[in-house]
């Protein structure tokens, strides 16, 4: 019996590595031919037969084979890195993109382009290593280290590259010229023009991988848990966290070729997982041939879609196969998530201040950061001038600008905090996890992609079209992810999981629109980083009403979320109609998001931080944390809007990325804290 | 009345059944425990009986009307369950908790009236947890812990209490001390209570009325001394004992046979 399940499994074994690597070939034949000259097969034999400097030969030996055996090197890495993540880290969601790793390198190699641009010679090898390493370390530190749960390791890794891509997006905008060259790699791109990359990340790749075939066998005994492991005589520590190096190292050195694509770690290990491999030598192997398969093929597509003037980024379609897969996953395993007994672990101050003394704290701080919003600008304006405007004198000029720039402005800025901040803290019940919020479940990815849809395809400038396309986006993409999540009675892991997934997409068609049109690039990237720029009183009124009919709401669910907080089996015996209760509130939840990301773009963190510091300062009462919460929200995005219009006048930054900005060390600290939140 | 009767139950996740066909009533003001191996569906019964889980086949009946009937609200006010170890934020204070118990009787808009916090205080009273009551639940040790959660269920003023193994995790200690508190209710204020417990020789000195639970049925159901005899161990837990009468509180006390010495 035993004997012939081994003959059978060497069969597989044998199959899968012969078949891939023929597919390999076949796809490589493809790759080789896609282009604007046309080459027959002879042509590419005698190119390296008979070596001639025609121009088919150059375009063969400098360009098509350097990319296509970038391809196979890079997919190989990212497929047998994956597979080393994925068992060190005990986590099926392991990759070098949700860990973070991905966009902690890509922010490094932008920051030493900015600041240190001496110090990049070629590759960045050695900025993108500080990056990547610098990340995981955080990333396994901050989610718990060893106890760390899949789930929130993942959360914790989204996150991380949340703070890390807002941050590189703000260097974008500010240095715009240093940073020119860099978007295209930022989202990961085969295309090479000589051979120095092939050159540079194979010695260094090829010597890793052979690391890890040797301790594959380790890796076996790792599988059975860290104490049995340690049990049985295995040095755990060194193997995890060497282990872990080398991934780092490998997926550095292709990243600071490439750039950073993802998904490909994600989905080679786990078909090869799924086919029923365990042993770590063959999951290797098979990992690193399918890997290389997956993105020549993704390559192979996205040059498809090309007219040779611009190039679209491989890492954007790898996302695109890519999640699918991560929701089919999610899917299949969701069934067994959706009895988690756990409540809403949250933090709260040991000293409470009481509230009504916060309460009027915070209003007098809106208050004073309001008046200095008015204040400030391209000409400053004293408060006697001010106030004359509003009673009704005043100076023309003057009253134009209080009247159509900066009360309208002010007025949006607080407003949609507010409504950011109280969707936030909504989400975040709903989802039964502190690190959620808007992002989480594809709104703020499918609102970007709904309005550059709006400003390329259907061209619109208008004020209307703009917030309506992002609205209908942002719409779309929830309902998506809370259909498949139904399967698990919208358990939060699921949900979680099928947004990551979804907002994968969402960003990679992003990208693939930004950069295959060249107009307004900048404008894009502005508007998807948040902006109460071009706010006008429009944006008030929408703001207004919907606050008016969906606060009343919010606040007597309030009551029930309180309920609905101490977990799904509590909050039955007490009576409470959990379901109900979670599906009504991802409507109103969804659809305050929407309408703040409809007029003010994507301001990442409000959703986040508010709520969470609200809860910190009054506990877990909802009503109270919704007008806190609210308040707190309002405050950020009211200082971010005064900060990044006055700092660098005339230009400006993105609100957004300020709230980033300000926000990260918190988040950092948030993010620390919850790995040891007790229970 | 009988408080808890479920006719022909069939329970079970996704494909696996793991109560079959199983008819049973639950005596009222009497203290009731579930017993059997694991995974013998003891908490899968418990959880059907609260509504926490839909039966798959038949109905059940509580305070003589039928489960699915009666608005969840009202459910919670005559029956409370406190499910298995619940995790919730420890940030929350005692009191805070015990609170939540008054759900099920406010409406959208009030605030805890005068009557409930009279009967918050008295649930913190009767659980001795008046003295911790605003301390925060990580502060507090496994026993509190758990009588804190008994407490928010005895806020919930239901005749009808369950528990999912509620001693589990506790020493022992901790565990004499929650039974006898669920005694003193059971005896003082008429509470009908079912349990899932463990431990045999303290499931037979408290209860009144014993089910054991083996292949998806209900292997024998009665008083500790009709229940616990050396065959039901045999045959529910499939070892060999020897049952003698506890010479202090003269129920049955089972000594299990060792294969070894």
């Amino acid at each position: 019996m035993t004997s012939k399940l081994k003959s059978r499994d060497k069969n597989l074994l044998l199959v899968m590595m012969m078949g891939g690597l023929l597919l390999l070939l076949f796809l490589s034949f493809i790759h080789i031919n896609q282009g604007f000259v046309d080459v027959s097969f002879n042509m590419i034999l005698e190119s390296f037969i008979s070596p001639r400097s025609t121009v088919e030969q150059n375009v063969i030996m400098d360009l098509r084979l350097p990319r296509l055996i970038m391809g196979i090197i890079a997919g190989g890495v990212f497929g047998f890195t994956g597979t080393l993540f994925q068992s060190l880290m005990k986590n099926p969601l392991a990759s070098s993109s949700t860990l973070g790793i991905n966009a902690g390198a890509y922010f490094t190699v932008v920051l030493f382009n900015i600041f240190l641009k001496d110090f990049i010679t070629g590759i960045p090898f050695l900025q993108a290593l500080i990056g990547a390493l610098g990340t995981a370390f955080i990333v396994v530190y901050l989610s718990g280290g060893k106890k760390a749960k899949p789930i929130q390791m993942t959360l914790v890794g989204t996150a991380l590259s949340l703070v890390f891509s807002s941050i590189t997006s703000t260097l974008q905008i500010l240095y715009e010229y240093e940073t020119k060259g860099l978007f295209l790699w930022g989202s990961g791109s085969l295309m090479q023009t000589n051979w120095k990359g092939i050159t540079f990340s194979f010695p260094i790749t090829f010597i890793c991988f052979l690391i890890c075939i040797i301790i594959s066998p380790k890796l076996d005994i790792l599988e059975l848990g860290n104490d049995t492991a340690s049990a049985l005589g295995l040095n755990v520590d060194l193997y995890r966290y060497t282990g872990i190096l080398i991934g780092v190292i490998a997926t550095s050195a292709v990243v600071s070729v490439v750039g950073p694509i993802g998904f490909v770690g994600l989905i080679a290990p786990h078909i090869i997982k799924r086919m029923g491999f365990n042993k770590h030598k063959h999951i290797f192997l098979l990992s690193t041939i399918w890997g290389s398969v997956i993105l020549v093929g993704a390559d192979i597509i996205s040059r498809l879609y090309t007219d040779g003037s611009y190039e679209l980024p491989v890492g954007s379609f790898t996302a695109i196969i890519g999640a699918p897969w991560l929701i089919y996953l999610a899917y299949k395993t969701g069934k067994n998530l959706s009895n988690s007994r756990e409540g809403l672990l949250f933090q709260a101050g040991k000293n409470k201040i009481s509230y009504p003394i916060l309460l009027c704290l915070l209003s007098g701080i809106i208050i004073i950061i309001f008046i200095n919003s008015l204040k400030y600008g391209g000409q400053e304006l004293s408060l006697k001038e001010i106030i004359e405007i509003l009673s009704g004198s005043g100076n023309e000029v003057s009253s134009l600008i209080i009247n159509k720039v900066r009360l309208p402005r002010a007025i949006t800025a607080l407003l949609a905090g507010i409504v950011l901040a109280v969707s936030g803290l909504l989400l975040q019940t709903v989802l039964n996890n502190t690190l959620a919020d808007q992002s989480t479940i594809g709104i703020t990815h499918g609102a970007g992609l709904g309005a550059l849809f709006a400003i390329y395809f259907l061209s619109s400038k208008s004020i209307i079209l703009i917030p309506i396309c992002a609205f209908v986006g942002a719409v779309l993409s929830s309902l998506i992810i809370f259909k498949i999540s139904k399967i698990s009675n919208y358990s939060p892991s699921m949900l979680i999981l099928v947004g990551i997934a979804v907002n994968a997409i969402c960003s990679a068609g992003i990208n693939i629109i930004v950069i295959s049109t060249t107009v307004g690039k900048s404008a894009s990237l502005v508007w998807l980083a948040g902006s109460t720029y071009s706010s006008s009183w429009n944006n008030v009124t929408v703001l207004l009403t919907v606050m008016a009919v969906i606060f009343p709401i919010a606040w007597i669910l309030c009551k029930e979320l309180d309920a609905v907080m101490l977990g799904e089996d509590i909050a039955i015996a007490i009576g409470s109609n959990v379901t109900k209760i979670r599906i009504l509130t991802s409507i109103f939840g969804i659809f305050l998001a929407a309408i703040a990301v409809s007029t003010v773009g994507t301001v990442a963190f409000i959703g986040l931080l508010a709520p969470h510091m609200a809860r910190f300062l009054v506990g877990g009462k909802h009503q109270k944390s919704m007008v806190i919460s609210g308040l707190l929200g309002g405050l950020m995005l009211l200082i971010s809007d005064l900060i990044g219009r006055v700092i660098i006048y005339p230009s400006e930054i993105p609100s957004g990325l300020i709230v980033s900005v300000i926000g990260a060390p918190y988040f950092l600290w948030l993010l620390y804290s919850t790995s040891n939140i007790k229970r | 009345m009988i408080p808890i009767k479920a006719e022909n139950l069939k329970l079970g996740y996704e494909n696996a059944v793991i109560i079959d066909d199983v008819t049973v009533e639950i005596p009222e003001n009497k203290i009731t425990i579930l017993i059997g191996a694991n995974g013998c569906g003891k908490s899968t019964m418990l959880r059907s009986f609260a509504r926490l889980l839909k039966p798959k086949c038949g109905e059940i009946i509580i305070n003589g009307r039928n489960i699915s009937s009666i608005p969840n609200k009202q459910i919670s006010k005559e029956l409370g369950i406190l499910p298995q170890s619940p995790i919730v934020s420890g940030s929350l204070t005692v009191r805070e908790l015990v609170e939540m118990g008054r759900f099920p009787y406010q409406t959208w808009r009030n605030k805890l009236s005068d009557e409930d916090q009279i009967i918050v205080n008295k649930a913190l009273k009767s659980t001795q947890m008046l003295e911790f009551a605003d301390r925060t639940l990580d502060s507090l040790s496994g026993g509190q812990k758990q009588r804190a959660w008994i407490a928010m269920v005895l806020a919930q003023e239901t005749d009808i209490i369950l528990l999912d193994e509620p001693t589990t995790y506790l020493d022992v200690t901790y565990q004499i001390d929650i039974l006898d508190l669920l005694y003193k209710l059971n005896k003082e204020e008429g509470k009908t209570i079912v349990m899932v417990l463990h431990d045999l020789n303290l499931s037979c000195r408290y209860a009144d009325y014993i089910i054991a639970l083996k292949n998806k049925k209900i292997y024998k159901q009665g008083s500790p001394q009709e229940v616990i005899t050396s065959k039901t161990v045999k045959d529910i837990f499939d070892l060999e004992c020897e049952i003698i009468q506890d010479p202090i509180y003269k129920t049955p006390y089972c000594i299990p046979y060792s294969k070894a010495i």
